[in-house]
């Protein structure tokens, strides 16, 4: 089984699994296993998320399933997050041992009227509600050593708040953090880098549209600020070698092929500037 | 255990208008959704063919568009669906509609249990769950938080009351409506999605149901909506509090004592 360590310094390519109510549902699970399968072939990992945005969508476990998709155990990440029934979080967890998958995203999500939420008492813990921090604790307490769990990182918030919460994830069995986008180079992620022995890997924003990003980082970036996500990630590279990167592709069929031309832990100076023009 | 679960399709969005002419909701253009009160009804429905088996069927009135409801419902897991649609029952009220429900359900045959959400999120009546149950001559017991104990022949069900809870049975065949308190609604898996897509949702009309013309449809229906009205916009007001930091929470406190909302 590879090293944590290792695992992470990869390309870790988000594919969004199709909506629930997509009229299009074929073709969209067609698209859906060409993307996936393309990012194991190219040693990546799929990264595959839950309900994002609190949009019901389909679980990657049942995708993979119905799907027969194959998995490979490094190159195959879930996200997994707080609204699911205690049930259907079983399910989820219990198909992921079946299927060999080895790496879960736990956040606590993005919740809609439609999703239901997992209570306290259903997975054993106090408190008024779950995060990912009571997630984590269950998944650990059930699952021992069976998962490579990882957490969320949000360099933008206040960082003190931030480590501190980092803390009490590690504490509940987090092994990985993967970052919200930056771009070129973060403080607050190189003091994660520096102060916790825990491996990071730093998303990338894949958008030219920079103002999308404002929500995220808590202060509006003019929409006429003009930015290159290609010359983002290769700073990304260059400034954190030892880390992986998380990409949730804007143009899946532009940009995938452009990740054949990088690599992972290349020069260990840090670069500045270039990425905004 | 043969259920019936009542469906109903509401829109989803509060931005809705109403025919000036029939008073009624304008439905066509908008997006629709299963009656978010139905979900649970749906759920508990599933729980209790997990436990005794049986059949669960989603039942609906509306138009043809109502079908895409019925298709959730057995992607959640229900056995099938079946959509009354007739231009005869348009217009119905919630007389005339929990009428041809009921001749639905007789129709079904060997029914044990009906479950309808507690109301449907547009009309707000919480009227045709119980009209079921009376058109029917069966037991009703409305706005079920829990089901304490069941078998194939009775429930034991917690209801709430408007100062707090009781616990009754009934024997079956019944009517019950649920709170959202009841359950966790599952969503659809992937392979009940594909199946509901594959799958023949039956589209009875009036005569197929047997149901009397006198009772269904406009003509049918008792009641009208003689008059809409917007409610009263409520009136909002922009407090600032500015200067000392105590002085400011004595102040907010003070204000939101005196509203009640302390």
């Amino acid at each position: 089984m590879m090293d944590i360590r290792d695992h992470v310094k990869r390309f870790h390519v988000e594919v969004l699994p199709p909506k629930q109510d997509a009229e299009d549902l074929e073709e969209r699970l067609e698209k859906f296993a060409v993307k996936y399968k393309r990012v194991l072939d190219a040693g990546y990992c799929a990264c595959i998320t839950d309900n994002a945005m609190g949009n019901l969508s389909f679980q990657g476990t049942e995708l993979i399933t119905e799907l027969n998709l194959p998995v490979d155990p490094e190159g195959v990440m879930i996200h997994l997050n707080t609204f699911h029934t205690k049930r259907n979080l079983d399910e989820i967890l219990a198909t992921a041992v079946k299927l060999g998958i080895r790496y879960l995203l736990v956040v606590s999500g993005d919740g809609s009227p439609r999703l239901p939420k997992l209570r306290p008492s259903e997975i054993g813990c106090g408190g008024a509600s779950v995060t990912s921090v009571e997630l984590l604790d269950y998944i650990e307490r059930e699952y021992p050593d069976r998962f490579v769990l990882g957490v969320a990182f949000n360099p933008y918030e206040p960082p003190e708040h931030e480590f501190e919460k980092l803390k009490n994830k590690i504490r509940a069995g987090a092994r990985f953090v993967i970052t919200q986008p930056i771009i070129g180079q973060n403080e607050v992620v190189d003091r994660l880098i520096e102060d916790f022995d825990i491996p990071v890997i730093v998303e990338a924003w894949m958008s030219k549209k920079l103002y999308l990003l404002s929500e995220c980082v808590g202060y509006e970036i003019p929409e006429d600020v003009e930015y290159n996500p290609i010359k983002n990630l290769e700073i990304l590279l260059k400034n954190y070698p030892q880390s992986g990167i998380y990409l949730a592709l804007l143009n899946y069929k532009r940009q995938f092929p452009l990740l054949a031309g990088l690599s992972i832990g290349g020069s260990s100076s840090p670069v500045t500037g270039g990425v905004i023009t | 255990m043969r259920i019936v679960v009542c469906i109903k399709q509401v829109p989803a969005t509060t931005d809705v208008s109403i025919d000036p002419e029939t008073k009624r909701l304008i439905r066509e253009g908008i997006e629709i959704m299963m009656n978010p009160f139905d979900t649970y009804a749906l759920e508990e429905a599933l729980l209790l063919k997990e436990r005794y088996g049986g059949e669960v069927i989603a039942l609906s009135m509306g138009p043809k568009k109502a079908e895409k409801t019925l298709r959730e419902a057995i992607a959640c897991g229900a056995d099938r669906g079946v959509l009354l649609n007739d231009k005869l029952l348009a217009g119905s009220d919630t007389f005339a509609t929990s009428y041809a429900l009921a001749m639905a359900v007789k129709k079904i045959g060997n029914v044990d249990l009906v479950i309808c959400g507690k109301q449907a999120i547009d009309g707000d009546t919480a009227q045709v769950g119980p009209g079921i149950a009376a058109h029917l001559g069966w037991p009703q017991v409305t706005y079920v938080s829990r089901v304490v104990d069941s078998s194939e022949s009775f429930l034991v069900l917690e209801r709430m009351y408007e100062d707090g809870y009781g616990v009754c049975s009934v024997k079956l065949p019944a009517v019950i409506t649920v709170l959202k308190d009841i359950n966790s609604p599952r969503v659809p898996t992937l392979r009940g999605r594909l199946l509901s897509r594959k799958v023949d949702v039956p589209i009875w009309d009036a005569s197929f149901i047997k149901a009397d013309l006198g009772k269904v449809g406009l003509d049918g229906s008792p009641t009208r909506v003689v008059k809409t009205r917007n409610p009263d916009a409520r009136s909002k007001e922009t407090v600032v509090l500015r200067g000392d930091p105590e002085r400011v929470a004595m102040e907010f406190i003070r204000i939101v004592g005196q509203r009640g909302l302390f």
